[in-house]
């Protein structure tokens, strides 16, 4: 028997998303499984098409407000994509403030996403709205660890608000970052501002190695088999993060957690930007059938609504022509913190932010000794009136790219794609799905009125639809 | 978030200042807080980045959370990043609180009308799905209060920039009128713009109605007691050697461009993130992002002379 489940909205996630199962029920054990999975972006802002005509050096601010998740990757990648068409290379300090609001910025994300966006599809939490109704399905904590659990999700609303804290010392505010520009950071680095981030870097530390490690190793220990669910097509790419060189090539730098491309079957290979490509076979978007480069004058994100075969306003991004998955397992596995014994899974994807928090509170403190006390944080950032380029690094979420084509100051084109993109994107014009579509395929739903399995999987990816779309 | 209502009071009486509560306002206050059929809120998303959501969850006061005091003391129905329910059983519990009316109705981002308002649909409800215009629609009829939260949902902001490829609407655009506060009509809404919001708009905003205070609104339907002096008059930068280039500290950022003269929010003495900074704090001009006029056609930032 086949039956199709709805789940629209999918809540706990950033943007608008919704996701449909096509399922076979077993005539013997009457188990549902997943066949197909498709997942529609719902909502499009057209941010692309709202920079055209707009002077360069307000892509960071427009930008930013692609996602009030991630704004500083947005800031920042627009920011490298003007300076690194003109090699530009910015100050040190600017660097270093760069990577500490950027760095505060992915703490904030992962506390959210495991505590707040997470959590509720394995345990309940008290009998009030938000938190019912609410999912009934597997819930296997016991009290005494779901208690537990829901202080930690109490306090972790607390730590969140402080890593913004923390990132704000130098962006000005945050959500969206006022300070980082071409050319480098407005925010001057004095020893004040130092310590207070220091202070507070302190004690989220010890929150993050202590608590939220725990917190993560606990549902690994409870749902063992979720390290078998969810799995996807296991390609993984990552554009590279968190400069540790004066470059004015932050792809070529040498990075924290670095570049790079790993197949499934082992195979590594160094990131090559020609080879990002997007379809827009099944997105409600003009387009030709075949997939086209970000930064080729084909490039376009012109709606077209209704179109046949299309269902999502999420385009579909490749590398050559496989769906990859991005983010923090992607970026673990890529820099080797990850083993081969590591595979993609449900729980793979939470141990991956967990590992990348770790080594980020470390190495933030490196960055913070690293600074220089009234040192330059811009130079003035000269650029010519027509020029391309290319920015690239990672968000929270994975992989985010900027391309543009400035003509007399103005832009003519300006193209995004981003980690959500990559990971809940629509099938391709050869009908190969996204890798949370394929992820999904294979999950067991107990009750289809309840499909919290599947929500367990979509949430894994921590997607962000307002990115994937913009 | 286990807040207690005394809790959500104790941190009212830290805030009142900030609001203008009396005392007696705040016992009155205690009084709708320990009605348990006391108002639902239902947030929605339209064309935003839930920016303000998350700047929300950054309220200044330490000793209690804004979103515990909120959830805590107010039945929050619908919010598609913190609710626990997805698909038909989020869908429901909406139905539910529109049949029994009077929830406060918050409205984050802008609302497209392109290709029939389908560039946002919210969700599917009896196999049909609702675009965000539509549900603004219904649910206005109903509400109490309807707040236009942010600058998209305000004036359309960044969602309507430029071409406004999808013809993004502000919420009072959609609802076709007249703003206002005060309960009675379903389709009067208050303006609480801002890129992101300052969290303090929005608690601030909240107690009153809770407390049915009325409240003055400016021509832009913001409360005047928010949006009130500008950021210029209130800054420790004016009068300061004039900024020519960035991060030089202590100089006036109108020589970059800041909006500071034209802004009505006291950022310069709220500060954001737990007061430990704002924009210009951080060397960067304002952009004005209270107003109708943020972001135009730009540019947003002057270049250096160099």
């Amino acid at each position: 028997m086949k039956q199709t489940i709805i789940i629209d909205p999918v809540t706990r996630i950033e943007g608008h998303l919704k996701i449909a199962l096509d399922m076979d029920t077993d005539a013997h054990t009457g188990k549902n499984r997943v066949r197909t999975a498709r997942a529609s972006g719902t909502m499009f802002r057209g941010m692309e098409k709202i920079l055209e005509g707009r002077d360069a050096f307000d892509a960071p601010i427009i930008t930013a407000r692609v996602c009030g998740v991630c704004p500083v990757s947005h800031a920042y990648a627009a920011s490298i994509a003007l300076e690194s068409s003109t090699a530009f290379t910015p100050p040190k300090n600017a660097r270093l403030v760069r990577n500490l609001i950027l760095a505060a910025n992915f703490l904030q994300s992962h506390i959210l996403h495991f505590y707040h966006l997470s959590l509720l599809d394995f345990m309940q939490g008290p009998s009030m709205p938000p938190w019912r109704p609410a999912s009934k399905v597997d819930m296997r904590f016991n009290t005494v660890e779901s208690e537990e659990l829901f202080k930690h999700y109490d306090l972790a609303l607390d730590m969140r608000r402080k890593t913004h804290s923390m990132g704000a010392i130098f962006g000005g505010h945050l959500p969206h970052p006022a300070s980082i520009i071409p050319g480098g950071v407005t925010a001057v680095v004095s020893r004040e501002r130092i310590d207070q981030y220091q202070g507070m870097l302190k004690e989220i530390s010890q929150f993050v190695t202590e608590i939220y490690a725990s917190d993560v190793e606990l549902l690994a220990h409870t749902y063992p088999d979720y390290l078998q669910i969810g799995g996807g097509p296991e390609n993984l790419i990552a554009y590279g993060v968190f400069v540790e060189e004066d470059s004015s090539s932050v792809t070529s730098a040498k990075r924290l957690f670095p570049g790079g491309v790993l197949f499934a079957d082992g195979t590594r290979e160094a990131l090559d930007s020609s080879q990002i490509m997007e379809s827009v076979a099944c997105s409600w978007y003009e387009g030709p059938t075949g997939a086209t480069h970000p930064g080729s004058s084909k490039a376009s994100t012109t709606a077209l609504y209704p179109k046949s075969g299309a269902y999502s306003w999420t385009k579909s991004p490749r590398y050559k022509t496989f769906a990859m998955e991005a983010g923090a397992f992607a970026r673990m596995k890529i820099a080797g913190l990850f083993g081969s014994e590591k595979r993609a899974s449900v729980i793979t994807r939470h141990q991956a932010r967990v590992l990348e928090a770790k080594e980020l509170v470390r190495a933030m403190g490196r960055w913070l000794e690293q600074l220089e006390v009234g040192g330059a944080v811009y130079e003035a950032l000269k650029l010519p009136a027509s020029v391309s380029g290319f920015g690239a690094l990672e968000a929270p979420r994975g992989a985010l790219g900027h391309w543009f084509t400035l003509v007399d100051g103005k832009f003519t084109s300006y193209q995004i794609i981003t980690p959500t993109c990559i990971n809940a994107s629509p099938a391709d014009e050869k009908g190969l799905p996204g890798a949370m579509e394929a992820a999904l395929a294979g999950t067991v739903i107990t009750d289809s009125s309840d499909a919290v399995e599947a929500l367990r999987v979509v949430h894994s990816f921590d997607p962000c639809l307002a990115c994937a779309v913009h | 978030m286990k807040i207690s209502r005394r809790d959500f009071l104790k941190y009212c009486s830290l805030f009142a200042a900030a609001v203008g509560l009396s005392s007696l306002q705040l016992e009155r206050l205690g009084s709708v807080l320990a009605n348990p059929n006391g108002p639902s809120i239902i947030w929605l998303n339209g064309a935003s980045c839930s920016g303000c959501s998350v700047s929300f969850l950054n309220t200044l006061n330490q000793t209690t959370d804004a979103a515990g005091v909120l959830v805590e003391s107010i039945n929050l129905i619908f919010h598609p990043e913190f609710m626990a329910a997805a698909g038909d059983l989020a869908v429901k519990a909406i139905r539910t609180t529109f049949e029994k009316g009077d929830y406060i109705l918050i409205v984050e981002g802008g609302i497209p009308t392109a290709y029939a308002g389908k560039s946002c649909m919210l969700w599917t409800e009896n196999g049909q799905e609702v675009t965000c215009v539509d549900a603004v629609k219904e649910l206005a009829t109903r509400a109490l209060q309807v707040i236009a939260l942010g600058s998209c949902a305000a004036f359309g902001g960044v969602s309507a920039a430029g071409t406004n490829p999808l013809a993004v609407k502000s919420v009072s655009a959609i609802l076709g009128s007249s703003s206002g506060s005060g309960s009675g009509s379903g389709t009067k809404s208050i303006s609480l713009p801002g890129c992101p919001i300052h969290p303090d708009m929005l608690v601030a905003t909240l107690v009153k109605i809770l407390n049915q205070e009325s409240f003055e609104l400016d021509s832009f339907a913001r409360p005047k007691f928010l949006y009130d002096k500008t950021i210029h008059s209130l800054c420790a930068l004016r009068g300061k050697p004039m900024a020519n280039t960035y991060g030089i500290a202590e100089t006036c950022l109108m020589g970059l461009g800041c909006r500071g003269p034209k802004t009505r929010f006291a950022c310069p003495t709220r500060l954001w993130n737990e007061g430990v900074n704002w924009c210009v704090g951080a060397g960067s001009p304002c952009l004005g992002c209270v107003e109708e006029s943020f972001p135009g056609k730009g540019p947003l930032l002057r270049r250096p002379s160099v």
